[in-house]
C-alpha cells in the first residue's frame, strides 16, 4: 500500500463500494436528506405545539375554566419535550464538532 | 401519538381532579352537617374514554342526594318544624365524611406518585440520551 494521498483516495473508494455496493449515491443522499429533515421538521412542529397547549391551558385557567392539574400536567408535557430538544441538540451539535475535530 | 407516559400522565391528571372534587363534595357535606333538612350529596366516578389518545380516564358521574331520613328533633317554636313539633336535622354523619375526605387525600396522593414516577420515568430516558 503505497502512502499518498492518491492511494489513500482508491483506498477510500473501494471501502465506499464495500459499504454500499448497490447503492447509487446520488439518489440515496437526497432521499435520506430530504426524510430527515422532514422528520425534524415534523417534530419541531409538534414541540411547538407542546408549547401553545400550556399556554392555552394557563390561559382557560386564568380565566377560571381549567383546573390547576390541567396547567401542571402540560406543563410536566412542556418541560419534558424541552429537555428532549436540548438533549437532542447537544447531541447533534456534539456530533459537529466531533466531525470538525478530525484530523484530515 | 402513542406514547404511554404522557397517556399515564393524563390519566392521574383526571384522577387527581375527580378526588378533589371528592374532596370539595365532603367539604360541603361537613358545612352543613348543623343544616336542617339538609340532603348529603354522594359523587358518583363513571369511566371517561377520551377518543383522541385512546385513553381511559375518570369522569365526574352525576351528584346524588342521600334521601335518608335525618334525626328528628323536637322543636315545636322552629319555623321549619312539622304539625308534631318536630324538625328533621341533617343527614350528615360527621365520621363519615371525614373518613371520605381522608380517603380522597390519600387517592389524590396515589394518583401523585403515579404522575410523579411518570415524569420520572421519562427523565431518566432522557438522561440516557444525555451521556
Amino acid at each position: 500500500m503505497e502512502p499518498t494521498s492518491l492511494g489513500a483516495m482508491r483506498q477510500y473508494q473501494i471501502a465506499k463500494q464495500a459499504l454500499s455496493p448497490n447503492a447509487k449515491p446520488a439518489e440515496m443522499g437526497t432521499e435520506a436528506k430530504g426524510s430527515a429533515s422532514e422528520g425534524v421538521a415534523e417534530s419541531a412542529k409538534a414541540f411547538a405545539e407542546v408549547f401553545q397547549n400550556v399556554e392555552k391551558t394557563t390561559e382557560a385557567m386564568a380565566a377560571g375554566q381549567a383546573d390547576a392539574h390541567s396547567v401542571v400536567q402540560a406543563m410536566a408535557n412542556a418541560e419534558v419535550a424541552l429537555e428532549t430538544a436540548v438533549t437532542i441538540r447537544n447531541r447533534v451539535v456534539e456530533a459537529y464538532q466531533e466531525l470538525l475535530r478530525m484530523p484530515v | 401519538m402513542d406514547n404511554s407516559i404522557s397517556k399515564s400522565m393524563s390519566a392521574a391528571s383526571s384522577g387527581m381532579n375527580v378526588q378533589s372534587f371528592r374532596l370539595r363534595i365532603a367539604s360541603e357535606n361537613l358545612s352543613n352537617a348543623d343544616t336542617n333538612g339538609y340532603n348529603r350529596k354522594l359523587v358518583n366516578f363513571t369511566t371517561e374514554m377520551d377518543r383522541v389518545d385512546q385513553t381511559e380516564r375518570v369522569k365526574i358521574g352525576d351528584v346524588t342526594l342521600d334521601q335518608s331520613e335525618g334525626e328528628q328533633i323536637y322543636d315545636p317554636g322552629h319555623p321549619m318544624a312539622n304539625a308534631e313539633g318536630m324538625v328533621m336535622s341533617s343527614n350528615v354523619d360527621m365520621m363519615i365524611e371525614l373518613a371520605d375526605a381522608r380517603e380522597a387525600g390519600r387517592s389524590y396522593e396515589a394518583n401523585l406518585s403515579t404522575f410523579r414516577q411518570a415524569t420520572q420515568m421519562y427523565r431518566s430516558l432522557i438522561d440516557l440520551l444525555r451521556n
